[in-house]
């Protein structure tokens, strides 16, 4: 079965994947939104020829077996792939996870504040902003 | 000194020489003078003798006429003849050795003519006793006989007196020049020795200062080598080409080098490693420009392959004109200073991914915590009772604190290992964006904010910037609560340092508690009268201590607060 997702959502944590869900769900955002629980998931998914290709990967950075930076490092050196915009969301302030991920071309880099209401807010100006306000790349079938 | 003794030396030996120049031409001489004497002592005793033959000559003449006229045998005659045939030669002998004299010579033709006289009548005696015995008798009697030859002796001792006279007037040679020459020769030879001694004692005297000096100068050689090898730190140098002229024991052995295997054979390059070479790489033009380079870390490769870490110093050579001649090095074992060093990078590590962690992992209950919180409070709003909506606040604040605390941590800890970047900033500029971006949010209060010129600063802008966004930041809190907040922000120089301070006329606090103040996670006041983890002013300690400066704080209660700190 092929899917059409818009927002591939890659996350581990069940709960901050509801949550993130439910914000952009408030705003109407999360309508062909797939959730997918680790980095091979969405490899496979994306690597996938019958899928088509989303409009916005938002993924965290650490996840067990293949975390954020290792799908980031393979979609940005993919010729095809790398033009899918990728916003890294995650708990980590660590320096060298910015850097890095900004190294291998990530599109934006957001610290998930702990505060909900402050997520949610950024939460939904990411989808407004990467849904709405951005214009993609024609994207085809792979 | 050294030119002194060797003049005296110089001086010494010339009159040596001298002396001894004088010596033999003076011995020369006088064995010419002596024999001289002799060659004229022997000719004089040759006239002696020559005219004592004559006196016998004529003696055995007269004896044998007188045997013959006493007995009339022929026989007696016999000494007559021989001696008469005898004397002229003996006078011819005499002629010829005195032939160079003249006072002789008339003596000599007198005598030749007395001895003839006395030939003659001598004949005539002889002649007569073959007539008769009385006629000879009577001839004798007349005493001519005696006379001649008394005459003839006297003649012959004239002779020899004039002879020895003129040998004595002749030879220069007598006792006293003798004895002269014996004196003269002494004394010389005694100057001679004195002089020679002298030199000796001037040779031995410099010779000896000269041995002892040279024991001195081995002895502080040696001390120097032993210095130089053993010392706990490797030395060695360097030729224009890289070669090794010299290098230490200690070096030697920590390398598994001997001396002869290192010494004009290998190069510095060829103990090198990649590594290693690319640090001198970078590290040479500034060699080259000033002269010396400090704290060159990289491995050294010994001999058996294993390497050993090290940490150089090196100062070039050079000859007057400024070519590179050699550099001398100094290589300090950093084996133990590069374990701890690498104990270190493994503690930071395991705190990064401490620190990793908790970012990580500590956040993410927290933020479900507060999202399902939230919800509850959202949208079961209208199925909770008030102390069920308290409840829930309650338990979002604390979350959202919490999350602020974990975060506050994190920039701290994260803070220590940040290495400091240095550039000149503006600090003016900085202390006014700050001040404009923090009093944007609360544009409803009353301020009076004064910014006065700031010395410019060097240090991590991010770090300095971070500074001024607390203590500005806690000048606005801690005074948020007066009709009015004063605030001023001023700098000035004491003893070579750059003082900056920020005044409020905010709560303050008590001195009491000073040393608290930058303590992590301190917070001098209660939590519902002003919000704060208690990491700003530690951080704001942090960072100015890793620039090298110190901050204190002075503050009366109520009475506002001053905060200072020194770069």
């Amino acid at each position: 079965m092929a899917n059409a997702a818009e927002i591939l959502l890659v996350e581990d944590n069940p709960n901050d994947a509801e949550l993130a869900i439910r914000a952009l769900k408030k705003n109407n955002l999360a309508n062909n939104l797939l959730h997918l629980e680790d980095g091979q998931e969405a490899l496979d998914y994306l690597y996938n020829e019958r899928n088509e290709m989303p409009k916005l990967i938002l993924m965290d950075v650490k996840m067990p077996r293949v975390d954020g930076i290792e799908v980031l490092r393979k979609l940005k050196s993919d010729d095809k792939r790398k033009i899918i915009p990728v916003v890294m969301l995650t708990s980590s302030k660590e320096d060298k996870d910015i850097i890095e991920a900004y190294n291998l071309g990530v599109n934006a880099y957001i610290v998930k504040p702990v505060d909900f209401d402050q997520f949610v807010k950024a939460v939904t100006q990411l989808g407004f902003f990467w849904m709405i306000l951005n214009q993609p790349p024609q994207l085809n079938k792979m | 000194m050294k030119f002194y003794f060797n003049k005296r030396v110089l001086i010494g030996f010339t009159i040596t020489m001298l002396v001894l120049l004088v010596l033999g031409v003076y011995s020369y001489m006088s064995t010419q003078r002596l024999m001289d004497s002799a060659s004229l002592e022997s000719h004089a005793t040759r006239v002696v003798n020559t005219a004592e033959r004559v006196v016998k000559a004529m003696i055995d003449m007269e004896t044998g006429q007188r045997g013959y006229i006493l007995t009339g045998n022929e026989d007696f005659l016999e000494p007559y003849y021989d001696a008469s045939a005898n004397i002229g030669h003996y006078l011819d002998t005499l002629d010829s050795l005195t032939d160079k004299h003249s006072a002789q010579q008339p003596k000599i033709d007198s005598l030749r003519v007395m001895v003839d006289y006395q030939n003659h009548w001598i004949q005539n005696v002889v002649a007569l006793r073959k007539t008769g015995f009385a006629e000879a008798q009577a001839m004798v009697a007349t005493g001519q006989g005696k006379r001649n030859t008394d005459a003839i002796r006297k003649a012959i001792k004239n002779i020899q007196d004039t002879e020895m006279q003129l040998f004595r007037s002749r030879s220069t040679i007598t006792d006293s020049s003798v004895q002269q020459f014996q004196y003269s020769f002494v004394g010389l030879a005694g100057v001679m020795m004195i002089i020679v001694a002298y030199l000796f004692y001037t040779i031995n005297v410099t010779l000896g200062a000269r041995n002892n000096a040279e024991r001195e100068l081995v002895t502080s050689l040696k001390n120097t080598r032993d210095l130089y090898d053993h010392a706990p730190i490797g030395y060695h140098s360097l030729d224009a080409n890289g070669i090794f002229v010299e290098m230490n024991q200690t070096e030697l052995n920590w390398l598994g080098y001997s001396r002869e295997e290192v010494i004009g054979k290998i190069g510095f390059r060829d103990l090198l490693n990649d590594q290693g070479v690319k640090v001198f790489k970078e590290a040479f033009p500034e060699f080259m420009k000033t002269g010396f380079v400090s704290d060159l870390e990289f491995e050294l490769i010994r001999k058996d392959g294993s390497v050993l870490p090290v940490i150089l110093n090196s100062t070039a050579i050079r000859a007057e004109d400024g070519t590179y001649i050699k550099s001398r090095s100094t290589v300090t074992d950093n084996t133990d200073r590069k374990k701890s060093q690498d104990r270190i990078l493994d503690l930071n590590r395991e705190l990064e991914g401490f620190t990793y962690s908790v970012s990580h992992d500590l956040r993410a209950p927290l933020r479900s915590i507060i999202g399902y919180a939230t919800i509850l409070k959202e949208e079961y709003y209208d199925k909770m009772d008030d102390e069920a909506r308290r409840v829930t606040e309650v338990i979002i604040r604390n979350t959202v604190r919490m999350g602020q605390l974990i975060d506050d941590l994190l920039d701290f800890s994260r803070l220590g290992r940040k290495q400091v970047s240095i550039t000149p900033i503006n600090m003016r500029e900085v202390v006014e964006s700050i001040v404009r971006e923090q009093t944007e949010e609360i544009k409803d209060r009353k301020l009076a904010v004064k910014i006065l010129d700031l010395e410019p600063a060097k240090g991590d802008l991010a770090m300095i910037r971070q500074v001024w966004i607390n203590l500005i930041s806690n000048a606005l809190k801690y005074s948020s609560k007066k009709d009015v907040s004063e605030i001023e922000i001023g700098s000035y120089r004491k003893d070579g340092k750059k003082i900056y301070y920020i005044t409020d006329n905010g709560a303050g606090f008590d001195m009491k508690y000073a040393d608290k103040l930058f303590g992590v996670f301190q917070r001098l006041h209660k939590m519902n009268e002003f919000e704060g983890t208690g990491v700003g002013l530690a951080l704001v300690k942090t960072i100015v201590k890793r620039h090298g400066g110190e901050v204190w704080a002075e503050s009366k209660i109520d009475e506002g607060a001053k905060f200072y700190f020194s770069l």
